[in-house]
């Protein structure tokens, strides 16, 4: 899938594609995301971005394969976001999502727009090519918990082991969503 | 606030955007992420000078060392020396005590929800390195002063600008 997302340090559009990750987003990941994210951190006592374990999800997704699939957004070949799927009943399951740090919104500072919203347009695209109608599930980081509210996801009631609200995405609240992205795609 | 701004855009029409992190569990912390993936936490020198394009020369200039001892401290698994981390945290201009605990000089407290919480000072208390010399007990002294002099500055300035 290829969508226009927006550099708001260069102020201009660019194509960024999301496909499914090989091997090379490990290294990415480790090599970039890893430094950037330990400079931002020592650099701002309030960037309370999430690092995940990703070399070890993307490991797990090569060796376990189905359901576990990782995607990576990727801008002239930078690693903007990454997204491992999952399926959990008859839902779509979004186990890990997260935009790079560099795009981390924070006072409005990140890089890139538009990453992460493309990573979910992806999963509610995928939920609907798999016959889920556009279901989805993951649980929110609490500093995340307001984004999914916005796009019309809502709390299930459950919890994880690690005190994470679930959130789910039904069928309409998936129609509005794509028809709201719609514009920013590219066949 | 972050989540009043983005509450606003959305009433203004445009997509919304912030925070998407989701997952099993909480990302790693900071401590954490250092052991992973440095070969040796030092390796956090080498990574803010690059970050903030220095040359070594530069860098060892400021630090009042040679451009080999730099070398030698980024590429060594001895702690660095703990005199010279304020000294490195005014140099890049940040946060002191979490360089401290990044270096290995301070321990991290464990995850309180989304907040980093760093153990309380002093840091004599949550030293876990070799026994110090009597001058490097001093300067530990003076290093304790050092950023509670500097915490005491920054909420100063905080209240004067009405944070």
């Amino acid at each position: 899938m290829k969508f226009l997302s927006y550099d708001t340090k260069e102020k201009k559009e660019f194509l960024t594609e999301i496909r499914a990750t090989d091997v090379s987003a490990i290294k990415a990941y480790i090599q970039t995301w890893v430094p950037d994210y330990l400079m931002r951190v020592l650099r701002d006592t309030d960037f309370y971005y999430q690092l995940f374990e990703w070399d070890r999800i993307l490991k797990l997704s090569y060796v376990v394969g189905f359901p576990w699939r990782c995607y990576g957004a990727y801008t002239n070949y930078r690693l903007d976001g990454l997204l491992c799927l999952g399926v959990e009943g008859e839902n779509l399951k979004i186990e890990y999502i997260a935009t790079a740090p560099w795009n981390y919104t924070h006072e409005d500072a990140g890089k890139m727009r538009r990453i992460g919203s493309g990573l979910i347009c992806f999963t509610i695209k995928s939920s609907i090519d798999t016959k889920r109608q556009g279901r989805l599930l993951l649980n929110a980081l609490p500093d995340a918990e307001g984004f999914y509210d916005r796009i019309g996801m809502r709390p299930t009631g459950n919890m994880n082991d690690s005190g994470l609200k679930e959130y789910e995405m039904q069928t309409d609240g998936a129609s509005s969503f794509l028809k709201k992205f719609e514009k920013y795609l590219v066949v | 606030m972050a989540g009043s701004k983005f509450f606003k855009k959305f009433f203004d029409g445009s997509f919304p955007e912030g925070p998407i992190e989701a997952g099993q569990t909480l990302g790693l912390s900071p401590g954490v992420v250092v052991e992973k993936y440095l070969k040796n936490r030092n390796e956090i020198l080498s990574l803010l000078r690059i970050y903030f394009k220095m040359s070594l020369a530069d860098m060892a200039s400021k630090l009042g060392i040679s451009e080999k001892e730099l070398k030698e401290i980024e590429t060594s698994h001895e702690l660095v020396p703990f005199q010279m981390v304020p000294t490195l945290a005014d140099i890049f201009d940040v946060d002191l005590r979490l360089l401290l605990v990044l270096l290995g000089h301070a321990k991290e407290r464990e995850e309180n929800g989304l907040k980093r919480e760093f153990a309380d000072l002093p840091i004599a208390a949550q030293y876990s390195g070799p026994e110090l010399s009597e001058q490097e007990k001093v300067d530990l002294e003076n290093l304790i002063k050092m950023i509670l002099e500097k915490i005491k500055k920054k909420k100063g300035n905080e209240g004067e600008m009405g944070v």
